[in-house]
């Protein structure tokens, strides 16, 4: 399967909900910092451009 | 004598907060008064199209206003209901309407296209009952054995009585568990179980008509009668939790101001790795219930931080013995040092049910001694559905008290000095993924068939948080199929939960000094990729 920048990787079956928080884990663990997750859609984080997204975002929030 | 059937709490709700909401399915709002009359729309199309009196109707939907309408609809014909999961594999569906012997299927718009896979190799005639009958000529045409009917309102009004009491022993609902030997193994539970349960947690949870309560798990799992049961039954509105929030839930608690959260424990331990269960970030909710697999104190403590206006219980029950049957309620003070090992106690069983700790001789264990948890009483169902020799094996007397019928639930357990009943693991080889049921020899009876072999083991595979997250296999004595195309037969039959992360070809399965497998030796070195 071809994963794309929006795929989604609850929906199609590529992850399931645990494989998603070790990918968010990876992901803070990557850039050193912490993903806050509480008021995010699970829509969004599913997919790898809104992952980034929130991720890059959160990231700009601290630095302020 | 009759009792109150299992749906007549909704209809008395139905009457009395008709404007009130009663169900939230995505954008989907409905009073009491519509669901009650989806719900009467299912019968009455029963009623019409199927009027033989059979005890059991299907319904294959999920987290769709006709999953709820099709429950409610099916009990208020006077059958009892058999939920199929459209997410499991279209074959082990089709097992369990086969088991079941169900002759109405009652389907949602997003099920239907499941149909050309699940009816070949049904020989009973079946009603299938849809949303839509429009789309449903090809289907028809290409299964002209089964009716297709549409579900539509009586023309001429309200023209029966739904069926407010029921013979007690009648099947209220029949759930599948995983089966040792390969196949999934049906259990019914009576209205007069399941009207047990709910006198008692109704009294429990003090529950009522301005409460928002959570919808979290599957149909197929008989926790979702608590949630839709307890919640119908008070006035209050159920709101279905959509599946990719189920594991992460804050958000959907936030927003909905849920006041009642129910889940498996695995959600408390992914909230906790996320660092998401910040103290009072979820302060709407008043309770805040788990069940289905061994809770961590950590996680517990954690939860009960965030959910800080919450009472916090642990519940524990066999499906056998009708949704749950023991609770513990955790108390900020004292609880964490109550847990053994981390796990938080099940605590005490249900008033009015009988339980008993046996040693393998069947011998009642002394208070402190660890032994298997055996249970009877009103919430205690009577047996497996059509399998006399699972049932002799699992439903037995105790020597030298004849009379009462007690289940061997095959759980370790240990009374502490305070009454309170502390899990410590299985007897046999079952385990919970994710809340859910799971016998082991199930998955090696599907790998040996699939891969034409004698030899198949499979182990589970630990998560970092110590529970199962799934299994490995490991296989030998064969070469005749690849590994893809061994996963993908298993992805056939079984569920997601029970496909192997990771199947091993070995030489041979090591066996220990009393030839049985040396699981400890299998595993060593080998993750689960």
């Amino acid at each position: 399967m071809e994963i794309s920048a929006e795929t989604d990787l609850l929906a199609s079956g590529l992850l399931d909900s645990l494989g998603i928080v070790d990918l968010i884990l990876f992901v803070e663990q990557r850039h050193g910092y912490k993903v806050d997750l509480i008021d995010v859609d699970p829509n969004e984080f599913s997919v790898v451009e809104g992952l980034c997204r929130i991720a890059l975002s959160q990231n700009q929030g601290d630095a302020r | 004598m009759q009792c109150d059937s299992l749906a007549s709490g909704f209809f008395r709700s139905a009457e009395r907060f008709a404007d009130r909401p009663a169900l939230v399915v995505a954008d989907q709002r409905l009073t009491y008064g519509q669901l009650a009359a989806s719900a009467l729309t299912v019968t009455s199309t029963i009623r019409r199209y199927a009027p033989d009196p059979d005890p059991l109707a299907a319904v294959l939907a999920s987290r769709s206003v006709t999953a709820y309408a099709g429950v409610l609809g099916i009990l208020a014909s006077g059958r009892g209901y058999v939920p199929l999961n459209p997410r499991f594999p279209v074959e082990r569906s089709r097992t369990m309407l086969r088991l079941s012997g169900a002759s109405v299927l009652v389907v949602d718009s997003r099920s239907a296209p499941l149909l050309p896979t699940l009816l070949p190799g049904i020989d009973r005639a079946l009603t299938i009952i849809l949303p839509e009958i429009a789309d449903c000529s090809d289907l028809a045409s290409a299964f002209p054995r089964h009716r297709f009917v549409g579900s539509k309102p009586s023309s001429n009004g309200r023209d029966f009585i739904f069926s407010r009491y029921s013979d007690p022993a009648a099947v209220a609902y029949l759930l599948f568990t995983s089966g040792t030997t390969g196949e999934p193994k049906g259990v019914p539970i009576s209205h007069a179980n399941v009207r047990s349960y709910l006198r008692y947690v109704g009294a429990r949870y003090d529950i009522d008509e301005g409460d928002r309560c959570s919808q979290a798990f599957e149909l197929t799992f008989d926790l979702s009668l608590h949630d839709m049961f307890v919640c119908w039954e008070r006035g209050a509105c159920l709101f279905c939790v959509p599946e990719k929030s189920v594991m992460l839930p804050a958000k959907f608690i936030r927003d909905h101001e849920l006041t009642v959260w129910f889940s498996v424990p695995s959600v408390a331990g992914v909230m906790a790795r996320l660092a998401l269960l910040h103290p009072h970030t979820l302060p709407s909710l008043r309770y805040s219930l788990f069940c289905g697999e061994p809770l961590r104190g950590t996680h517990a403590e954690l939860w009960q931080q965030a959910a800080s206006n919450s009472i916090l219980e642990n519940l524990y029950g066999p499906t056998e013995a009708t949704i749950a049957i023991s609770s513990y309620r955790w108390d900020a003070r004292r609880s964490s040092s109550a847990c053994v090992s981390d796990i938080v106690p099940i605590g005490r069983i249900f008033d009015g049910q009988q339980w008993c700790v046996v040693d393998e001789r069947r011998h009642a264990v002394q208070k402190g001694e660890a032994g298997e948890l055996w249970l009877a009483g009103s919430q205690v169902t009577r047996g497996y559905w059509n399998n006399p020799e699972k049932t002799r094996e699992q439903f037995v007397q105790l020597p030298g008290r004849p009379g009462t019928i007690w289940y061997r639930t095959g759980d370790l357990v240990r009374c502490g000095a305070d009454g309170c009943l502390h899990y410590l693991g299985r007897l046999d080889q079952q385990i919970k993924i994710r809340g859910y049921r799971v016998e082991i020899q199930e998955i090696e009876a599907v790998l040996r068939r699939i891969c034409r072999t004698d030899h198949a083991v499979a182990v589970p595979y630990l998560g970092t948080s110590g529970a199962p997250e799934g299994v490995v296999a490991y296989v030998s004595g064969t070469e005749a199929v690849d590994h893809e195309t061994a996963l993908n037969a298993c992805r056939e039959v079984l569920p997601d939960y029970m496909i192997p992360r990771r199947l091993h070809w070995v030489a041979e399965i090591p066996l220990n000094a009393n030839g049985k497998i040396d699981r400890a030796r299998l595993t060593k070195g080998r993750g689960p990729t």
